[in-house]
């Protein structure tokens, strides 16, 4: 009888793990300082610090602090529009990317930006990149050779993401209390240097650039996670919840943890942040933050990967991490065994890739907040799905504003920030088409798909 | 000992932990402004997240809800102990003599040990839930 009523208001089949194509459902909903941490432990990682680091060492600390603040502003502000879509429907961005793209469209976009650009292409770099922080920091151990460092290090960051959002969340609730330490040694030892607030006030860089160079650095820095937010925020216990999570962390923690990096960068004078914290003397503290920044980031780019590719693959989602992070574990030993191979064509190929991704978040925007507005369906509702429920196969608009908004913001538009110039056109592009269409009574959707109770 | 008492008496010990370790860290102050800094930062941290437990439990008659509020505040005591554990030895914070940074590391070891132990009890006897 229990169950025939929890299957009366939970009626799907959890067929693939993790509610990878599914709502979460009520009970396994996370609190707000879950959702906090989760969000966090993807921030506190080492490309954060890089970032404050590169601003550290092109702006002095008073445009260092706005620079941080305007590009966390602007983050926020994506972020905090597309976390209440998990929130509200429970289900993650490739699944929520059904209604603006079409069911093909999802599998084919997610695929490219989430499973291909993120789940292997960047999971590999930052799993090189990690074994080149480790061989930086001990050069002469075995056990840090840049290849050998990449096996063990992508084995960790595999295992995290094969247990899910437990796993996950674990680690985050380690790493998170850490980095916001070392952050604030970094700056400690940043005061020290530069000879007390006073005398890091009055550094001048050696390389200054405008101050929009800097909140482009920001902003790109971390526009695609402000865009796949929902992966996360899905498990959270209130709608608004997600959002609330992410903006918290994005206008306080990112900040901080900008700024803090910028001290030490500014003061020292170094190259990069670990170099500088070993030198500064933060001893085993270095190498902790080498380990769980990459790893707590890293993890997640499997994580999300792998949902997107459970769009089309339809077998357990932990069968598909593990292969997607072999695939990646298997290139970053490569590179790193193969002494003089440059990933430098490999990352152009994955950050060509990731110029989509904007345009995909803002056609996500324009069709939750404004078409679905426009079609008057409740803010509740739009983008809830049930067993049965019809999909088109293919949206063609969204298709369309995707490759308008990429092309012209990505490539021909050559002032402002390309990432943000893509997503405001794919908004803007999505919302006149869309509605225009509607209006004037053409179809948008091709074909029909009905999901089953697996949300396949 | 039923769990709630347990979780009680383990509380107030890694309160007092905190609270040598902030001791410390006014006390090393005037020495090394950035190493009685850390040891009030990472000691004030453990404290809240003690002492706060203690009053939300207060009145719960639940276990698994005892234990889940529980498992919050060991989660902060533990990574915030094992940040501890790796910067209070580091070279940035060595004093004159090194009989309070140990004191201190050990402290902080301590509190690791003590709230993994908490950690497992809390879902093991409450099963309570290791996600908060």
């Amino acid at each position: 009888m229990k169950e025939e009523t929890q299957k009366e208001k939970w009626p799907w089949e959890d067929a693939y793990g993790d509610y990878s194509m599914v709502p979460v459902p009520q009970h396994e909903k996370r609190s707000f300082s879950s959702i906090f941490y989760v969000y966090m432990g993807v921030l506190a990682c080492i490309a954060v610090l890089w970032g404050g680091g590169t601003i550290g060492l092109q702006f002095n600390l008073k445009d260092a602090i706005l620079v941080a603040v305007v590009g966390s502003v602007i983050l926020a502000v994506i972020g905090g529009l597309t976390a209440p879509m998990g929130g509200i429907a429970g289900t993650s961005t490739y699944v929520n990317m059904r209604h603006p793209f079409g069911a093909i469209g999802s599998q084919v976009f997610g695929t490219i930006v989430a499973g291909i650009a993120c789940g292997i292409g960047w999971f590999a770099v930052q799993a090189w990149l990690y074994g080149i922080i480790l061989h930086t920091l001990f050069p002469n151990a075995a056990w840090a050779n840049v290849g050998v460092a990449a096996i063990w290090g992508g084995v960790l960051m595999i295992i995290t993401a094969i247990i899910g959002f437990r796993g996950i969340a674990w680690l985050s609730y380690l790493a998170v209390p850490f980095f916001m330490l070392i952050t604030g040694v970094g700056a400690m030892i940043g005061i020290a240097e530069g000879g007390g607030f006073a005398g890091l006030f009055s550094i001048q860089p050696k390389n200054p650039a405008p101050l929009g160079v800097g909140i482009t650095q920001v902003v790109g820095m971390y526009i695609a996670g402000g865009i796949i937010t929902a992966d996360i925020s899905r498990y959270a216990k209130r709608a608004i919840g997600g959002a609330m999570a992410w903006i918290i962390q994005i206008l306080i923690f990112q900040v901080y943890m900008l700024t803090g990096s910028a001290m030490l960068m500014l003061a020292t004078g170094a190259s990069d942040v670990a170099g500088a914290l070993l030198v500064g003397g933060a001893g085993i503290g270095a190498f902790l933050m080498a380990i769980l920044g990459q790893w707590t980031t890293n993890d997640n780019n499997l994580y999300n990967g792998a949902l997107s590719f459970n769009t089309w693959i339809h077998i357990k989602k932990q069968w598909i991490t593990l292969v997607e992070g072999l695939i990646g574990v298997g290139i970053a030993a490569w590179v790193g065994f193969s002494a003089g191979v440059s990933m430098d064509p490999f990352m152009k190929f994955l950050t060509l890739l990731g110029k989509i991704l904007p345009a995909i978040g803002g056609v996500l925007i324009a069709d939750f907040y404004i078409y679905r507005w426009y079609k008057k369906i409740p803010f509740k509702q739009r983008y809830e799905v049930k067993p049965g429920f019809k999909i088109a196969l293919v949206n063609w608009v969204g298709w369309i504003s995707v490759g308008l908004a990429t092309w012209i913001g990505g490539w021909l538009m050559k002032g402002g920030i390309a990432a943000l110039n893509s997503l405001i056109l794919g908004l803007v592009i999505y919302s006149v088409l869309a509605i225009v269409l509607d209006a004037a009574g053409v179809k948008i959707a091709v074909g029909e798909h009905t999901i089953n109770e697996k949300g396949v | 000992m039923d769990f709630k008492k347990y979780i009680q008496r383990a509380m107030i010990i890694l309160i007092a932990i905190a609270i040598i370790i902030i001791v410390l860290g006014i006390a090393k102050l005037s020495e090394n402004v950035y190493t009685g800094l850390i040891y009030l930062i990472v000691g004030v941290i453990q404290f809240l997240g003690s002492v706060i437990l203690l009053p939300r439990i207060a009145r719960l008659e639940d276990l698994t809800e005892i234990g889940n509020r529980a498992v919050q505040s060991n989660w902060l005591v533990l990574s915030i102990g094992i940040a501890g554990m790796a910067l209070f030895l580091a070279p940035f914070f060595r004093l004159e003599s090194m009989v309070i940074p140990y004191i201190a590391f050990i402290l902080c070891v301590l509190s690791v040990i003590f709230s993994a132990i908490n950690l497992f009890i809390s879902v093991k006897r409450a099963k309570a839930r290791m996600i908060v």
